[in-house]
C-alpha cells in the first residue's frame, strides 16, 4: 500500500550506489515516484530524491527511466493499469452501473491516500497547457464524461432519470463532486481534523441515487 | 524624491510584484516558482525584491492577504442586491473563480496546500471552513424561509457544493483554449442549486434524508 503523503519520510541524502538486494524492481520505482509526486507535486520531485527513496544510484534510476517526464507518464500508465483492472473487477463480478463502479473506486481509493494525493496534485499542476500531463488528464477526463454521459443518455431514455437530471451535466456534476471531495478529504486528513473529514464515496453514491427516480 | 512620494512608489512597486506572484503561482505553484522568477518578471532585482519581501514565505502570505481583501471588498459591494439562493450561494462560491489568474492561484495553492509542511496549509483549511460555515448559515436561512428543502442535511449539502465548485473549477482552467471552449461554471452550480430548492413539481430528489 502506498504510504499516506503526510508520514512519507524525508529523503535520505546521499543516495548509496546499488541497491542491498542487487535489482530494484521497476514496480518499487514506480512506487516511490508515485507518492513523491503525490507529495510535492512534479515540478518539485526530482529524479535524484526518487532514486534515493528506492536506494538506488542517480545514474542507476536514468538507466530504467531516461527522463523525469518518461517516469511520470510510466507512473501514470502504472496507476491507470490498476485502476482499470479495478474498475474491470467491480463491473464484471457486481454487475453494477458505471456510476456505482465509480463510487466503489472511490471507496477503494479511501484507504490509500497516497493514490489520491497523487492524482489531486497532478491534475491541479496539469492545469496548465504547457504541464507534460496535461493532455493525459484531458483525455482522462474526456473519456469518464463521455462514458457517464452515455450511462445517463441511456437511463434517461429508458426513463429512470428525475425529469430535470440533464445526462452532461449530470456526468460533469458527478466529476466534479469527487475532485473536490478528494481535495476536502486530503486537507481533512492531512491537518487531522475529523471534523472536516467528508466520506467521499458516501456522498458521491448519496448524489448518483438521487439523479434517480 | 518627496517622503509620501516614496512611499507611493514603494506600494506601487509591491503591487507589481504582488501581481507577478500571483501569476506565477498560478501558472507553476508555490513550491516551483522562486522569488528570482518574481523578480526577473517585476523587472527587479533579486535583492530588490527581497526589499519588499524578505521571504517566499511572506510572498505568499501578501499574496493570501490580498485574496481576502478582494474578497472582502466583492462581498460589500454585491451584498443583499439578490435575495434569490441560487445567487447567494454561487456569489458565495464561485466569486472567487471568475478570474482566470485567480482560479488558477486558488486551484494550484490548494492542491500543493495537502500537505502540513506548506507554508499555505493553515490558510486552506481556515478557509475551507469559513467557506463550510457561510454555505452552512446560507442553506438553513434559505430553509427557514421555505426556500431550500427540509429533507438535506445542510452539512452534507455544503461539503458537495465546495467539492463541487472546486471540482468545477479545475476543469474550467484545464479546458480553456481546447476545441469545446470553457463551459460555463456558473450554470452547472445553478442547475445543481436547482435540485435542492422547493420542489415544483419536477424537481429531482437528493437523497440527503436528514435522521
Amino acid at each position: 500500500m502506498t504510504r499516506p503523503a503526510h508520514t512519507a519520510p524525508k529523503v535520505t541524502p546521499a543516495a548509496p550506489v546499488g541497491n542491498a538486494r542487487g535489482r530494484t524492481s521497476k514496480r518499487e520505482i514506480l512506487e516511490a515516484a508515485s507518492a513523491l509526486f503525490g507529495e510535492v507535486g512534479f515540478h518539485e520531485a526530482s529524479l535524484r530524491d526518487i532514486a534515493g527513496r528506492v536506494n538506488m544510484s542517480h545514474p542507476g534510476l536514468l538507466h530504467h527511466f531516461p527522463t523525469k517526464k518518461a517516469l511520470l507518464g510510466e507512473v501514470l500508465a502504472y496507476r491507470d493499469e490498476q485502476d482499470l483492472a479495478a474498475m474491470q473487477a467491480i463491473l464484471r463480478s457486481d454487475q453494477v452501473e458505471y456510476d456505482y463502479a465509480l463510487v466503489r473506486v472511490a471507496h477503494w481509493n479511501s484507504s490509500r491516500p497516497g493514490v489520491v494525493a497523487l492524482f489531486a496534485t497532478l491534475s491541479a499542476e496539469a492545469t496548465s497547457e504547457d504541464h507534460p500531463a496535461h493532455s493525459y488528464f484531458v483525455e482522462r477526463y474526456t473519456k469518464l464524461l463521455t462514458d457517464l454521459t452515455g450511462l445517463y443518455t441511456g437511463l434517461k431514455e429508458a426513463g429512470q432519470l428525475r425529469d430535470n437530471v440533464e445526462p452532461q451535466v449530470a456526468a460533469k456534476t458527478v466529476l466534479a463532486l469527487m475532485d473536490g471531495l478528494q481535495i476536502q478529504w486530503l486537507l481533512a486528513l492531512a491537518s487531522n481534523s475529523p471534523d472536516l473529514e467528508v466520506d467521499m464515496s458516501y456522498m458521491v453514491e448519496q448524489y448518483i441515487v438521487g439523479l434517480r427516480k | 524624491m518627496s517622503r509620501s512620494a516614496g512611499y507611493a512608489k514603494g506600494n506601487l512597486r509591491k503591487k507589481v510584484i504582488l501581481d507577478n506572484a500571483i501569476e506565477l503561482f498560478g501558472e507553476n505553484g508555490f513550491a516551483a516558482t522562486s522569488l528570482r522568477d518574481v523578480a526577473r518578471q517585476s523587472g527587479m532585482t533579486h535583492s530588490g525584491l527581497l526589499h519588499h519581501y524578505p521571504s517566499k514565505d511572506a510572498l505568499l502570505a501578501a499574496v493570501l492577504e490580498s485574496l481576502d481583501t478582494r474578497a472582502e471588498e466583492q462581498k460589500s459591494s454585491t451584498q443583499e442586491s439578490e435575495p434569490d439562493v441560487g445567487a447567494v450561494l454561487v456569489q458565495l462560491m464561485m466569486r472567487d473563480k471568475e478570474d482566470p489568474k485567480t482560479a488558477s492561484l486558488l486551484t494550484k495553492l490548494l492542491a500543493e496546500s495537502i500537505t502540513p509542511l506548506h507554508p499555505g496549509h493553515e490558510y486552506f483549511l481556515a478557509r475551507f471552513r469559513r467557506i463550510h460555515d457561510s454555505v452552512v448559515a446560507t442553506l438553513v436561512d434559505f430553509q427557514t424561509r421555505g426556500e431550500i428543502r427540509m429533507d438535506i442535511s445542510v452539512d452534507q449539502m455544503a461539503y458537495m457544493l465546495g467539492a463541487l465548485a472546486d471540482g468545477l473549477c479545475l476543469r474550467w482552467l484545464s479546458e480553456r483554449g481546447a476545441d469545446g471552449g470553457p463551459f460555463d461554471m456558473v450554470e452547472v452550480v445553478r442547475r445543481f442549486i436547482g435540485m435542492i430548492q422547493i420542489d415544483h413539481g419536477s424537481a429531482p430528489k437528493l437523497a440527503f434524508a436528514q435522521d
